[in-house]
């Protein structure tokens, strides 16, 4: 009998743990929209090829590029200031800096250019509806970045409204 | 059934009432299964027993609630990540009906399981239980815009499911754990290499990592074989381990693969190197334990472990050493290869391991084939290389499989 009730608590201890991992993968997520700053980014066209694969759209930045020479792999803190509408590159930095910046990874480094990664690169999207962010000549995202520089999809803009497919 | 194969005389009655019960209880001590047990039985015109009707019908029952539980299964998971206008549900609801189908299959493949003794069911609904989980991650992942290739994602699988597969004691489970953690490591491995630097990800890495993996796979098959509370679930284990090491050697016999590699790639000390040793260590510590635990039991272990110990090493070699000439390299996987499946045939064959001799003549098939496009390729029209290969293939299946009955006939006549 007492074997039986460890088993219970063991199966359920599994369910617990598993629910646990999936909390792990969306809290940090809800609590840098709930608590992040929302900053507007400018996207870039890429490649066509690579735009939409299937479920979601692979989206640049114009912070995505920048002209400093760093190392790929490098974790950054990528300092941030509002021009116009949209937030653009202010300094690149290997530690937080002051004001409001992002943390990002150097995907890849040719001589003075760097592309970073931000963890907001893709947008996933309903079915058969990512030719409206392909084509569209204007494609704006509203990001949330909390305080340790963490950034979270909030909404996409395209030619200055919310996407809705 | 012929002629020839009824009794001479026919069988008093007093025989036959003896024969069905035991053969029932041979069954039911497992010195027969349940097409010896039918087939010994229906040489005297008797019916198979209740055990082996009953069993017929469980193996039904078993199989129609896989299929049913993967195919409500597979609904949800379209349902979300197909991410339609229609369907669009607030964040929060999303993530709660998902949470909520991983929590509901687990209670209904554990009442069924456990407390209404429907066992076949309830572990096919468990199971489907932890495939979902694993679609739980990435379409939570997905409602985050969370990049799809994060290696975290499938850590997180491994991580929830493998504990439930000792729980529940399930092969299946296990074998699935073993499969996400070998994908979960490719892709780390893919990932590492990017951050170092690489222009490219390199596929011998990767390859020679899978190539250290089978083995270590192979060796913890023996490990569970050796502990008596262990050992139904070794033989996922001990296949997939097999598997991933054929399917390493045959990924390095590509001459092309050394073509693209003619810069070697970074993380030459880093990150890469760790996973390769630790895997490393850890089989030789569970071949180790293996030849402790079994040894007696199992005459060639050693040799198995020897085979499987040369095998990481030379995984180990390829993924550092540089490559100046391509050709070598393809052609000794090649023949590394065909030894290693002849080496599988022939324990095989040896120990009455049917898989063995399966998986063995069919990486020899998909060995011969890819080789004769390689070869045909640069000669002939392409036309008559497809020509020839559909003759190869047809002729070389019909050998095959007669020498694979033949082998397996002889295998079953010990």
């Amino acid at each position: 009998m007492e074997g039986r009730m460890l088993f219970r608590l063991g199966f359920l201890a599994v369910v617990v743990l598993q629910v646990a991992l999936l909390l792990a993968i969306l809290v940090p997520e809800e609590r840098t929209l709930a608590t992040g700053q929302e900053v507007l980014l400018q996207t870039v066209p890429v490649d066509p090829r690579d735009l939409f694969r299937g479920d979601y759209v692979q989206l640049r930045y114009t912070i995505s590029t920048v002209h400093r020479p760093l190392g790929p792999g490098d974790s950054v803190f990528v300092a941030l200031e509002k021009r116009g509408d949209t937030w653009e590159v202010r300094e690149v930095y290997y530690t937080p800096p002051e004001g409001l910046f992002i943390k990002g990874r150097v995907a890849t480094a040719s001589g003075d250019v760097a592309n970073i990664e931000y963890g907001i690169e893709s947008y996933f999207v309903p079915e058969g509806s990512g030719h409206i962010i392909e084509t569209a000549s204007d494609v704006e995202v509203k990001v949330a970045v909390d305080s340790s520089g963490n950034a979270a999809i909030k909404q996409v803009l395209v030619d200055g409204k919310p996407f809705k497919p | 059934m012929s002629e020839d194969d009824r009794p001479d005389e026919p069988a008093s009655d007093e025989f036959l009432a003896r024969l069905e019960p035991e053969v029932e209880r041979w069954q039911r001590e497992r010195l027969i299964g349940a097409r010896q047990a039918t087939a010994i039985l229906a040489r005297y015109g008797l019916r198979p027993p209740a055990a082996v009707r009953a069993w017929r019908i469980g193996r039904l029952t078993s199989i129609l609630a896989i299929l049913g539980a993967i195919l409500v299964g597979v609904g949800i998971i379209l349902l979300i990540a197909s991410n339609r206008q229609e369907f669009d549900l607030p964040r929060g609801l999303k993530v709660g009906l998902i949470m909520g189908t991983v929590v509901f299959l687990y209670a209904v493949g554990y009442v069924l399981r456990y407390e209404l003794r429907f066992r076949l069911v309830g572990q096919a609904i468990t199971f489907l239980g932890a495939v979902f989980y694993g679609a739980a991650v990435f379409l939570v992942g997905q409602i985050y815009n969370v990049q799809p290739n994060e290696p975290r994602l499938l850590l997180y699988w491994f991580v929830g499911v493998i504990p439930l597969a000792y729980l529940a004691r399930s092969s299946a489970i296990l074998a699935l754990s073993a499969l996400v953690a070998a994908a979960g490591l490719g892709m780390q491995a893919a990932v590492w290499m990017e951050d170092g630097g690489s222009s490219q990800v390199s596929a011998i890495r990767i390859l020679a990592l899978y190539g250290i993996l089978g083995p270590l796979y192979y060796a913890l098959a023996y490990v569970h074989a050796g502990l008596p509370s262990l050992r139904d679930l070794h033989r996922p284990l001990q296949i997939i381990g097999l598997v991933t090491a054929l399917a390493a050697l045959y990924g390095l016999g590509f001459t092309a693969l050394f073509d693209l590699e003619h810069e070697r790639v970074a993380d030459l000390l880093g990150r890469l190197a760790l996973v390769y040793s630790l895997l490393a260590g850890a089989t030789v510590a569970s071949f180790a334990a293996a030849l402790y635990f079994s040894r007696r039991s199992l005459a060639s272990l050693p040799y198995e472990a020897a085979a499987g110990l040369a095998l990481v090493g030379l995984a180990f070699a390829t993924a550092y050493i540089p490559i100046d000439e391509r050709e070598p390299y393809a052609v000794f996987y090649n023949v590394l290869l065909l030894a290693t499946l002849l080496a599988s045939i022939s324990v095989g064959v040896a120990q009455d391991r049917e898989a063995y001799v399966n998986i063995g003549l069919a990486f020899f098939a998909v060995l011969v084939v890819t080789r004769y496009f390689d070869w045909a390729s640069g000669l002939f029209d392409r036309s008559m290389v497809f020509l020839g290969a559909g003759a190869l293939v047809l002729a070389g299946a019909s050998l095959l499989e007669s020498y694979r009955r033949r082998l397996l006939r002889q295998m079953r006549s010990g």
